[in-house]
């Protein structure tokens, strides 16, 4: 009769966990690790106890940092740099797929999501209020809200503008609209909507 | 068991890696819930938007047990109030009470025939406000709170005279007198305010405070829009 381990059982059920594995994926893996124990799990376990102890999340901006690292609403550890602009992304997901553009060239502020309809979350749990502390306190020009053009995210970026009404900065959101290589034939009706909505004029030469 | 309807979008929440658990309130069978499969698809996040109508398949085994939604867009509804903080406010507002007042899965042909009508005034009229107060106490009137206005009211109003006195539960309070009369020639913002200050504190008496729920900040928001 097969006999459970109940070491490598625990381990399963925690790597199924991960996005994208299952049971199945997460067996694959505890076996790849089993196998290869002193080039694989030592290493492991040391960079995950070094990230646990070291990599939190930041209170001012809601990036993840070292906790060696000093924050202030004036400087910002993840950037060396100054700037005058600050965009404001939901996760920080949003502001690695911004970055990875290099369209970009400012401060990030990560919310940790959105204000929700249905269960009441708080807006303290919202990096809003260190926003505005960000603005008033930094020589800061424009706010760009890119929050996802979702109910939610769009009620959140006008709660952000209604917050940053005293500032005075110059608020902007991202354009919503067609797709790139989207066909106005198979276009669903929102987006049709927000495009003839949001239309711009023709740059002449 | 299986059923076709058509419904408005209540709530979402994520389930698993790629599903998402949704609520919505269809014509014919009420408030219900499902799993959409693949929800978090491009193709179909979409179109699953708060407030949107959408056209419902459903498949379960039995009543007591979740079933699963195949879903098409019938009319994108939330995209129009993007740029409009109080229409926002007001969606947002008006699905929250759907969720907190209706019950699972009893039909509510009125109350769904009342919402929709609020919505397209929502959507193209000017006084839309208006009829979102008129709406709540439609609703509370549908569930069995009904305000009774006209006959509470023991002043009348005049033209010169904005508020009205109604007693309710022995306590006489001062409304805005187009909630009594329906004459709207004299509304401004604070009127409405006191309004929807009105339908707010009769709502946290009898429904929220009673059921142990706290105060929508939707609707504390769509509030503060007019304060």
């Amino acid at each position: 009769m097969k006999k459970n381990i109940p070491e490598i059982e625990k381990l399963v059920k925690l790597i199924s966990k991960f996005p994208g594995l299952g049971p199945k994926s997460a067996k694959r893996i505890v076996l790849k690790l089993t196998n290869n124990k002193e080039e694989l799990i030592k290493p492991l376990a040391n960079t995950l106890v070094q990230v646990y102890k070291n990599i939190i999340r930041c209170n001012i901006c809601g990036n993840i940092k070292s906790s060696n690292s000093n924050c202030t609403l004036q400087t910002c550890s993840y950037s060396d740099k100054n700037y005058n602009q600050i965009c404001v992304v939901e996760n920080i997901a949003d502001m690695w797929v911004i970055e990875s553009l290099g369209i970009y060239k400012g401060y990030y502020h990560i919310l940790g999501g959105t204000l929700s309809s249905s269960d009441n979350k708080k807006t303290d749990n919202l990096l809003i209020p260190s926003l505005v502390e960000r603005v008033k306190k930094n020589t800061i020009n424009e706010v760009i809200l890119a929050t996802s053009a979702t109910i939610e995210g769009q009620t959140t970026a006008h709660y952000i503008q209604n917050s940053l009404k005293d500032t005075k900065v110059k608020i902007s959101k991202l354009a919503q609209g067609l797709p790139v290589g989207g066909e106005i034939e198979f276009l669903d009706d929102g987006t049709l909507f927000s495009a003839f909505k949001n239309r711009g004029p023709v740059a002449s030469d | 068991m299986q059923w076709k309807d058509e419904g408005f979008l209540l709530s979402k929440n994520k389930y698993g890696e790629n599903s998402i658990i949704i609520e919505v309130f269809t014509l014919n069978h009420g408030k219900c819930s499902g799993i959409v499969y693949g929800g978090t698809s491009k193709k179909i996040k979409n179109y699953l938007q708060l407030g949107n109508k959408i056209d419902l398949n459903l498949k379960k085994k039995n009543d007591s047990k979740l079933g699963y939604f195949k879903i098409e867009i019938i009319d994108a509804i939330s995209p129009f109030f993007f740029d409009d903080n109080k229409k926002i406010n007001c969606l947002f507002s008006s699905l929250n009470l759907l969720k907190t007042v209706l019950p699972e899965l009893l039909s509510y042909n009125s109350i769904y025939v009342l919402f929709s009508n609020f919505l397209n005034e929502l959507k193209f009229s000017n006084f839309w406000i208006i009829h979102y107060i008129f709406w709540e106490m439609n609703l509370l009137r549908e569930i069995g709170f009904d305000m009774n206005l006209i006959s509470n009211s023991v002043s009348k109003s005049n033209s010169e005279k904005k508020m009205i006195t109604v007693i309710i539960d022995n306590e006489k309070i001062n409304i805005p007198s187009f909630m009594v009369d329906k004459k709207f020639e004299n509304i401004n913002t604070k009127t409405i305010y006191y309004a929807l200050k009105f339908i707010g504190t009769f709502l946290e008496k009898k429904i929220f405070i009673p059921n142990n729920l706290n105060y929508p900040i939707s609707r504390k928001n769509l509030e503060s829009c007019f304060r």
